[in-house]
Parts: C-alpha cells; structure tokens; sequence
C-alpha cells in the first residue's frame, strides 16, 4: 500500500456564499465519504484547516502573516489516504465532496525510500 | 408523525440558523447583525472543517451558538466597536439556548413601525429561516439585488427602532394585535413555501419553509392559546397533506386531478382537530373551512360551487385580498354564474397588476365559452411571461380543461 496526501483547494468565495443548507450538505458529504473510506482501509487521517497561516521566509526566518494571499483559493483541509497505486487514489478523489462547490483536490503521493538489499 | 416532524426540523442547519441568530440577536442587538450574519456563517464553516465521523457534538446548536458567540465577541474587539458602555446580557443569561427565541424575535422585529410588511418578511425568511438570498429569490420571484437592498435597509431600521425603544425580546405584554401580525407573518413565510419556484430542484414547494413554519404556529399556540392560531394551523395542516399529491413525474397536478389516496391522513386528521369554529370569523378558520370542504367533496357538482361561493363572500366581508376575490371568480365561473364572475373581475382588474398570472388564468377560463379568441390571446401572453418549464407543461395541458 502506498500512501497519498489528498489536498483540498477551496474557493473561499464560493465557501462564504454557501447557503445553510449547502453548508450542512456539504457536511453531511464530506462525513459519509470519510466513512466510507474508513471502511474500506483508505482513509488514514484527514482534518480541516483554519483559515489564518503564518509564512517564515529565508534564513533570517521573517515571519508575515500568510493568510490572505492574491489566490482567492486555499488549502481548507487534507486527507491522508492508502491504496495500492495512484489510479485507485485518483477514482477515490473523484467523489470527494470539496469538488462541490467549485473546490479543487490535488493529490501528492508520499515519498517512499527505495531502499531495497 | 408529529416526531418525524420535528426530528425533520430540528436537525437541519436552516433552524439552527434561525435559533442561533435569535439567540446572539437577544445578546447582541440591532447593531450587529452584520456580525451575527458573519459568526453564524462562520460557525457552520466550522462545523464542517471539525466534526467527523464518530466526533460530532452531541449538542450540535450548542457547539454552534458557543463558536458563533466567541466570533461575534472577537469581531467586536477587532473593530474596537467594544466600549466601555456596551453591555451586553451576560453571557450566562444566553450560554444555553435552550429557548426557542425566534418566535419572541419574530415578534420583536413585527413590531416595529419604519419597517414594510414585506422588507419584514424577506428579513426574517433570511434570518429566521435560514433562507439563502438565492433561495428567497428563487421562491419570491424578486431579484437577488432586490432582496439584498431590502435586507440592508431593514438592518438600518431596525437599527434605528431599537435605538428608541427598550431592548428587550419578551413575550410579556403582548397584545392580541401582535398575535395578529407574527400570524401574518408565518402565513405569508407557508404561502411562499408551498408556492416556491426553485427550477433548480424542479420543485415547486419548500416542504421545510412549510414544516419550520407549522412548527412555529404550534408554538404560538401553545403559548397564547388563541384560536385564530389553531385555525392557522388548521388550515397549514390541510394544505401539508396534499404536498405528497401535488407533483408526480415532475409535473404539477391540479388540486381537482390529484390522487386522494396519496394525501397524508394524518395532517388531515390533525387540520380538522384544529379547525375549531373561532365566536368571531377570522380568515384563517374560513380558508381552511374552504379547503376541507374542497378536499371533502366528491361530487364537484354546482351545489358544492355554491356552498363555497357563499364562504368565499363571508371571508371577503373581513379580508379584501385580491386574490380572495379572484377564487371568488373562479367560483362564480364553475358556478355557471358567469355575469357575476365577469362583474367582479372588472374589480379585480383595477387592483392587481396588468398581465398577473392568475388573474389571467382565470379570465381566460371564464372567457373560454364565449370568446375563445380572446381567452387563447390572454393564455398566450401568460406562458410568455412564465420562465418556469413546469409551471408552463401546467398550464398547457390544463387550459382545455378549465385548470
């Protein structure tokens, strides 16, 4: 099994104009996918992200506040998954809910040592 | 039932929306609803980032209104707004919402004079119910731009209201008067429910506006006990019942098409528990007298036409709605009392709106007989008017069958 960092770019505008209804839809997806992927063994962890960041810069470890860059998109949340290749991670992306309302998903296997005797 | 009802209800985020807003509303105050707005918003964001399977609160409202309440307080303080002279209600006072405050906000905001019927009823579809500025504009037929003009202005009033008048969201000293217009108001937020135009569902009713709305008349009548509640409620029940014959196969179904045996029994059963005879007619008892006749009667035969001919005019001598009379024309017309009907269209004509759908509608019925040309120009203007498909399949296979 190898493992693949699910990425969850949203488009805050869209976020911000959900309406309750939406807003508990979406919910309500994102928990029966988790579950579901749960099941199956492909989930192994996910959390959603605030929305303020912090950004160091460069030796002399400047810090700024990273919140509000130009792209009106951001990372709202990850999903750590495990499959056998990336085809299955890419079918099992397909449905998550973040893609919605306008929402994009990146998926970045994790880097395994090759390392064999 | 009535639990199925309510778990319906309480679980969904538009009556949390309501609950929470009139909750932080009764801490906060006119002021900051425009942060209420924002934190409420921002709660069920977070909501979904947080909650996951198996980890959710047991108290969903209470883990909402607590994040939404720290927002508005930090909102506050960022915008230096917090002076030594605000006070707000202590927090204990409102850590739990264990109440129910819309109904008392809904009063509350029915009060005041500088506000419109309507800005007051789109406001509270909003903030009350949870209705998304789309969906008011989907189930009204306003524009977005429209609502968001009249959402802005009735913050400034109320604003304004408040300014003068005492704070405080109470059932106490409440006039019989005030009944009268919360009653109003769920009537009209029902009629906007099970009138709704949401092409996007391809539905033409809101069950949930309707459901939230039943909820909150019982509510009323618990607490007041008055009987132009109950008839209120009476006549929601009646209606409620047919919702599950109104549509079939994406297609509106006429009330006389519709097929009784898929009405629901018990709303019906529970319309008439509540339909008691009121000492002083109100137009609530009469509507729904109407309905339950309508829904009771088999024959459909002129006698029954007359019957309720006779409740229609009974129910104009206390309501002038235009729409009243226009039912009453349709009446007059299946009554084949066609000069009356023609005679009190002429009224009607000068009090609604040129080109009104229904007005249309049932002129071009009563005109069907004699003047076909006539009728055929007026259907033909009405369905270039209507932008909804289902509504127009409607009214084409209806028109040769008198709707």
């Amino acid at each position: 099994m190898k493992k693949y960092l699910l990425l969850l770019h949203e488009d805050i505008e869209k976020m911000q104009q959900l309406s309750p209804k939406e807003m508990e839809e979406l919910g309500n997806s994102h928990m029966a996918w988790a579950e579901k992927l749960g099941k199956s063994g492909h989930l192994i962890s996910g959390e959603g992200l605030e929305e303020n960041s912090v950004k160091i810069f460069g030796k002399d470890s400047i810090v700024k506040d990273g919140t509000f860059l130009e792209s009106k998109e951001m990372i709202g949340g990850y999903y750590l998954l495990q499959a056998k290749d990336l085809k299955t991670v890419i079918e099992l992306a397909k449905s998550c809910p973040c893609h919605l309302f306008g929402g994009t998903t990146e998926i970045r296997p994790i880097m395994e040592m090759e390392y064999e005797e | 039932m009535k639990n199925e009802t309510s778990s319906i209800v309480e679980s969904s985020y538009r009556t949390f929306y309501g609950k929470l807003f009139s909750a932080l509303f009764s801490q906060f105050g006119a002021n900051y609803v425009n942060e209420i707005e924002d934190a409420i918003q921002n709660s069920f964001y977070k909501s979904l980032k947080s909650w996951k399977p198996n980890q959710v609160p047991d108290n969903k409202e209470n883990w909402l209104f607590i994040v939404a309440r720290n927002d508005v307080y930090n909102q506050i303080k960022k915008g230096s707004r917090l002076n030594s002279e605000t006070h707000f209600k202590s927090s204990e006072e409102a850590e739990n919402p264990n109440e129910d405050l819309r109904l008392k906000t809904i009063l509350f905001l029915s009060k005041s004079k500088n506000v419109s019927s309507k800005v007051k009823v789109i406001f509270i579809l909003k903030n009350i119910f949870g209705l998304h500025i789309k969906e008011i504009s989907e189930c009204t037929l306003l524009s977005q731009d429209a609502i968001y003009k009249s959402i802005n202005r009735a913050k400034k009033d109320f604003q304004q209201a408040t300014k003068e008048a005492n704070f405080d969201l109470t059932f106490e000293q409440v006039t019989e008067n005030e009944i009268v217009i919360i009653e109003e108001i769920l009537y009209a937020v029902f009629n906007i429910g099970f009138d709704s135009f949401s092409e996007k569902n391809q539905t033409i009713i809101n069950e949930d506006l309707c459901l939230e709305a039943l909820a909150l008349a019982k509510i009323l009548s618990d607490k007041f006990e008055q009987i132009t509640t109950k008839n209120l409620l009476a006549l929601f029940c009646f209606h409620l019942s047919r919702i599950p014959a109104k549509i079939k196969g994406n297609k509106i179904i006429s009330f006389f098409e519709q097929d009784k045996t898929n009405w629901n029994n018990d709303f019906i059963k529970l319309g008439f528990h509540y339909l008691e005879k009121p000492e002083k007619l109100n137009k609530y008892y009469l509507e729904a007298l109407i309905t339950s006749k309508h829904m009771s009667d088999t024959k459909n035969d002129i006698q029954h036409w007359d019957e309720i001919i006779k409740l229609y005019h009974l129910l104009l001598s206390i309501s002038n709605s235009p729409i009243m009379k226009l039912n009453l024309c349709y009446c007059f017309s299946k009554a084949q009392r066609i000069d009356e009907a023609k005679e009190l269209l002429e009224i009607v004509e000068n009090e609604l709106p040129n080109e009104h759908i229904y007005l249309s509608l049932v002129k071009a019925n009563i005109f069907k007989n004699k003047k076909t040309m006539e009728s055929e120009k007026i259907i033909e203007k009405v369905l270039k008017n209507i932008n909804q498909k289902i509504r127009r399949e409607y009214i084409l296979e209806n028109i040769s069958t008198g709707f």
